[in-house]
């Protein structure tokens, strides 16, 4: 098996066609991920940032530019299994319960829910959801739904893991809960991480590297290290190295 | 499942129908021949249900499906598209799509020597006569108008002096004097009327110059010549019920309270009234069914007075005399 | 005072006042009986009803099954290609359109049995199910649909595990809304279609003994059994859906429409959505294979009308019903639109009245026409009076609901407003309400104009003795089978015309006052 490569979008334009307007949502836009680490996009709203995700996961196709995950084509990718995915607001089937939603992507790919029972089993246990699996979405808090579609992403053991503004619908403190959980678990699962968010924190707090996107056209304008250690603890949300990372991302944001 | 029920019930009472009202298959291999009336299930048909019931037609060789009809049933339109032998028509409409469209209908037979039809009024209203219909608001079932505007040009009354609305066999309006007047079966509604304490009178539009036959048997040409002896075994078993059923008018309805009138809202002395009603109107010394050159003769006067030109040949006696 | 349900409280005035009203003969000289009366009679003709209702239930249950059927699959076509959608436009239209009163006599004529029944039970199903189906799975959550399509889900998967689940709420209202129309139709074709069982039948056997306890007794069944059907889907849907809705808002903006095609493909597809109707209605006649004499063709129409010898008669008569029934089918429009609006403003300035005034109209709206006509005639006599009444009958509760619903979106905060600066009710409702419902009247207005067109053919059918109604029975009546479909097309025509006239200035308006349509 070869070595993953992680996510790569190079030269990426991509031009919507609205009424009598034309917005270009990216231009070119290049994004090394390597294998194994854990990236984060930011921007304000309209620069291309889910845009830029969804080609990543081959949901839009782009007008020019290559992307390569695990150095495949992105739907190829899809596929075999090596993406997860995790959407802002969780995104459930509201008539399956926890199992079943998690079920979803091995449906989808063709995998055998029977002998993936005990892997769907350790992703409700992972996400400290034991004990509801068999709730309906209807009945748990924002944070357990979340929660939810964090197990559902990771169920096929991807190499790569794409999250798009997962926690946008939570309150800050609930946020601050799941950035710390979904730390500890995309550590033991070892994949290529893209979160795409809006919080400068959440950024700050998970990602080895966070791309500041500016809009009209979408663009990237800066690539800023993250060099605190794993893993991170809350205490480090009151950190004043944290405070002046933080407010020198909001500097090239508003920049 | 439920509709499997449903299914299975329904064919259950349909079958049940059915084999009520079209008596067992007696001979071996009896030849199917299915006829089309003119109306619901009532007196009208009296004849027809007797002969069913006593296997008349069964002795005849004929394996008899009856039809009924109803407001939205043409007859003559279920023989042309061939899912009936034959029908029981108003002779008019017959012989104005005989002359209009070409349909190839022969009129083997007529039920009523005088058509029943007339109008119908409350006894305080003074309408005896078509005269006494100028000013008054008169209710016609739309297939009829052109009789009714045939009747009263023969009488000198310009159609345009009678207001001529829709009529839905209610009688209702009549009663409560929201018309003057409706045209309707004399056999029938005024026993209707009467029920609700009213009394009603009527006068015949064969009486006024309108000679019309009605219940007119017709047939294609193509069965004529296919099933020719079946229609002359048809007319032969049904004028059989017939004379038996005239013997004695309110002998036979009674027994088809849980058969042929099960269910249709009408109640049994009601259908009484009208087969002695209308025992009168069949009769002729040629028998039942009999078409005779002088009434013929009237019917094509009668019909060339509303501009319906039809010719003796629209008319077939022959089978008549085979019986 | 306040543990009293207030609907039945009002249900109990309304018998009450029905019962005084019908036994002092105070309606129409005593046409409508008291409400004990009829249940008395009910109760003296029960051993007729159990195989007339059975009949009835075995035409609108089959008719409900195939129409769904039909309307489900072709509502996921729909869904899946929307070129397909705008290919069967007309049909969709013309299905939507049409006139019961005059397809009946063609199915009759067409089709034998049991057939033409459930023909009409199904064509009263179809276009209700089939929109609800469309509008269910377009509108399902996107972003599920995203986790699908993101794990290289296809289109048929999406389906399969996201949209068909989530469109099912939409889909039984649907089926609740079809339940009752399909036994109205089955009715409807019953009361004109001869055979011996049905609820039709009993009322057309019924009609000539004038006893209105009896048609009164007949149209309660008919109501009861379409508003049973009714319930009994929204019992499944509340039973199934209740913890299953979405539990969040989907904020994810749909992508933009389709990029318009070529002046060419465009002129193609109109072809296509124009010729489509009468080729399926040519196929029906090749089908069933019924004579030519009875069972014209588009060609067999277009002869009869513009190059037979009868011609020149033929179009002066339809060209003089038309005249007849154009002018008061407006007329009917805009009172049935008129007074459906007058009612949902009352909603708010009078909610207490309008609650005790619904299940009147929820009455009106099952019980068949046919047996009702007799005692709006002696109420209103035969003229223009009365076939407005049939008309706001017929047009104004669809209308009236549309209404209502936009008029309770208007948010609270823009009413407020107004109010905030002294305004009183009305210079509200002029301000905000009215304005910001304008859609919610336009989509009325769409679902009032073909049933207006329905209310004038059944008044001139059964009281004035003009215009199409009247000329479609007369037809029959003289075997006018050229006529017969004349009129029957003429009418589909005419509806599919003025609803697509609607669209068109609903469109312009909406379009410049930046609003959206409403469904």
């Amino acid at each position: 098996m070869p070595a993953p490569d992680g996510i790569s979008l190079s030269g990426v334009y991509k031009t919507f066609e609205g009424r009598g307007k034309t917005v270009e949502a990216l231009h070119d836009v290049t994004l090394l991920c390597p294998p194994a680490s854990f990236t984060a996009v930011i921007g304000p709203s309209g620069c291309g940032k889910s845009t830029a995700l969804r080609i990543a996961l081959g949901l839009d196709s782009a007008d020019a530019g290559d992307v390569l995950i695990n150095g495949e084509a992105p739907a190829i990718a899809a596929k075999s299994g090596k993406t997860g995915v995790a959407f802002q607001d969780s995104a459930l089937l509201p008539w399956r319960n926890v199992r079943r939603n998690i079920e979803v992507p091995l449906e989808v790919i063709g995998l055998s829910r029977k002998s993936h029972a005990a892997q769907v089993q350790a992703m409700i246990e992972l996400v400290g959801l034991k004990g509801f699996e068999n709730s309906l979405p209807g009945e748990l808090s924002g944070g357990m739904r979340q929660r939810v579609a964090i197990a559902r992403a990771l169920v096929t053991k991807p190499n790569v893991l794409f999250m798009d503004e997962p926690f946008g619908a939570l309150d800050q403190i609930l946020r601050r809960q799941m950035n710390v959980e979904l730390q500890r678990v995309w550590q033991e699962t070892g994949s290529t991480a893209l979160l795409v968010t809006h919080g400068i924190d959440e950024a700050v707090f998970l990602a080895d590297r966070v791309a500041v996107m500016h809009a009209n056209p979408g663009r990237i304008v800066e690539i800023i290290d993250v060099p605190f250690t794993r893993p991170r603890h809350p205490d480090l949300f009151s950190d004043p190295a944290f405070h002046a990372l933080t407010d020198r991302i909001a500097s090239v944001l508003h920049g | 499942m439920t509709l499997r029920l449903n299914r299975r019930h329904f064919l259950g009472t349909a079958g049940a129908a059915a084999a009520a009202s079209s008596l067992p298959v007696r001979a071996m291999a009896a030849t199917p021949l299915t006829m089309q009336a003119a109306w619901i299930n009532d007196a009208e048909f009296a004849g027809y249900f007797l002969a069913m019931d006593k296997g008349y037609y069964a002795d005849e060789g004929l394996d008899l499906t009856y039809l009924s009809g109803g407001p939205d049933v043409i007859p003559e339109s279920t023989i042309i598209a061939g899912r009936a032998d034959l029908a029981l028509t108003t002779p008019d409409t017959t012989i104005k799509a005989i002359v209009d469209q070409g349909a190839p209908f022969k009129i083997i037979g007529a039920q009523y020597q005088k058509n029943p039809i007339g109008i119908v009024s409350l006894v305080g209203s003074g309408i005896n006569s078509p005269a006494d219909l100028v000013g008054k608001t008169l209710a016609v079932p739309p297939v009829n108008v052109i009789s009714v505007e045939a009747m009263l040009k023969l009488n000198d009354i310009d159609p345009g002096d009678v207001n001529i609305v829709p009529y839905a066999y209610d009688p209702t309006p009549l009663i409560k004097g929201e018309i003057d007047a409706s045209l309707d079966f004399t056999t029938n509604v005024p026993y209707t009327i009467s029920l609700q304490g009213v009394e009603a009178t009527s006068f015949l539009l064969y009486d006024f110059g309108f000679t019309t036959y009605n219940d007119t048997v017709v047939v294609t040409e193509e069965v004529l010549n296919s099933k020719r002896a079946e229609l002359v075994a048809w007319l032969r078993a049904s004028r059989k019920g017939w004379i038996e059923n005239n013997v004695d008018t309110a002998l036979w309805p009674p027994k088809w309270a849980d058969t042929h009138f099960a269910g249709t809202g009408r109640t049994i002395d009601n259908e009484i009234f009208f087969n002695e009603a209308q025992k009168p109107l069949m009769e002729n010394s040629a028998g039942i069914f009999a078409m005779t050159e002088e009434g013929i003769a009237a019917n094509l006067s009668a019909l060339a007075e509303v501009g319906i030109n039809g010719s003796r040949d629209m008319f077939d006696t022959t089978l008549l005399e085979e019986i | 005072m306040a543990k009293v349900p207030t609907g039945l409280r009002n249900v109990a005035i309304l018998l009450l006042i029905w019962e005084i009203a019908g036994r002092m003969d105070l309606v129409a000289s005593g046409a409508l009986p008291g409400f004990s009366e009829i249940l008395i009679r009910l109760w003296e003709d029960h051993a007729d009803y159990p195989r007339h209702i059975w009949a009835t239930l075995y035409a609108s249950g089959v008719g409900f099954l195939i129409g769904n059927a039909i309307a489900l699959i072709a509502g996921v076509a729909f869904a899946m290609s929307p070129t397909l959608l705008r290919l069967f436009r007309g049909v969709n239209i013309a299905v939507f359109a049409l006139p019961p009163i005059a397809i009946a006599p063609i199915l009759v004529l067409t089709l034998s049995g049991m057939a033409p029944r459930i023909v009409l039970a199904a064509l009263a199903v179809y276009f209700v199910t089939m929109t609800a189906t469309v509008i269910g799975i377009s509108q399902s959550d996107s972003r599920a649909s995203d986790v699908v399509k993101a794990y290289g889900g296809g289109r048929w998967r999406v389906l399969w595990l996201v949209q068909l689940r989530s469109a099912l709420p939409t889909i039984i209202t649907g089926f609740q809304i079809a339940a009752p129309n399909a036994v109205l139709g089955a009715i409807l074709a019953e009361f004109g279609g001869g055979g011996r069982w049905g609820l039709g039948t009993y009322l057309l056997g019924s009609l000539g003994r004038g006893e209105p306890d009896r048609l009164w007794g007949i149209g309660l069944i008919a109501t009861a059994i379409a508003g049973l059907g009714y319930l009994f889907f929204a019992l499944v849907s509340r039973r199934l859906l209740g913890a299953t809705r979405a539990v969040t808002l989907n904020t994810a903006t749909p992508i933009s429409a389709a990029v318009p095609a070529s002046p060419f493909k465009r002129a193609l597809m109109l072809f296509g959505i124009v010729s489509l109707p009468f080729l399926l209605w040519w196929a029906f006649i090749v089908l069933t294979g019924v004579p030519a004499m009875i069972a014209k063709t588009p060609f067999g129409v277009m002869d009869y009308l513009f190059f037979a010898k009868t011609a020149p008669v033929a179009q002066e008569k339809l060209l003089r019903a038309l005249s007849e029934t154009l002018p008061i089918t407006f007329a009917g429009m805009a009172a049935g639109i008129g007074f459906a609006f007058l009612l949902a403003i009352s909603t708010r300035l009078f909610p207490n009245a309008i609650r005790a005034f619904m299940p009147v109209a929820l009455v009106t709206q099952t019980m068949p026409l046919v047996a009702l006509t007799p005692l709006l005639v002696l109420i209103f006599g035969r003229g223009t009076s009365l076939t407005l009444w049939v008309t706001i009958s017929v047009t104004f509760f669809p209308a009236f609901v549309t209404l209502a619903q936009g008029i309770a979106l208007v948010p609270r905060s823009a009413q407020d407003l107004p109010r905030a600066y002294g305004a009183s009710v009305w210079q509200e409702m002029r301000l905000v309400t009215i304005p910001a419902s304008l859609p919610y009247l336009f989509a009325a207005t769409r679902l009032t104009v073909p049933r207006a067109l329905l209310g004038v053919m059944i008044a001139e059918w059964l009281a004035t003795g003009r215009g199409l109604g009247n000329l479609l029975n007369q037809s029959r009546g003289y075997l006018d089978f050229g006529m017969i479909w004349t009129v029957a097309s003429v009418s589909v025509l005419l509806s599919v015309i003025l609803y697509q006239l609607v669209v068109v200035i609903e469109r312009k308006t909406l379009h410049r006052l930046g609003m959206q349509t409403a469904e």
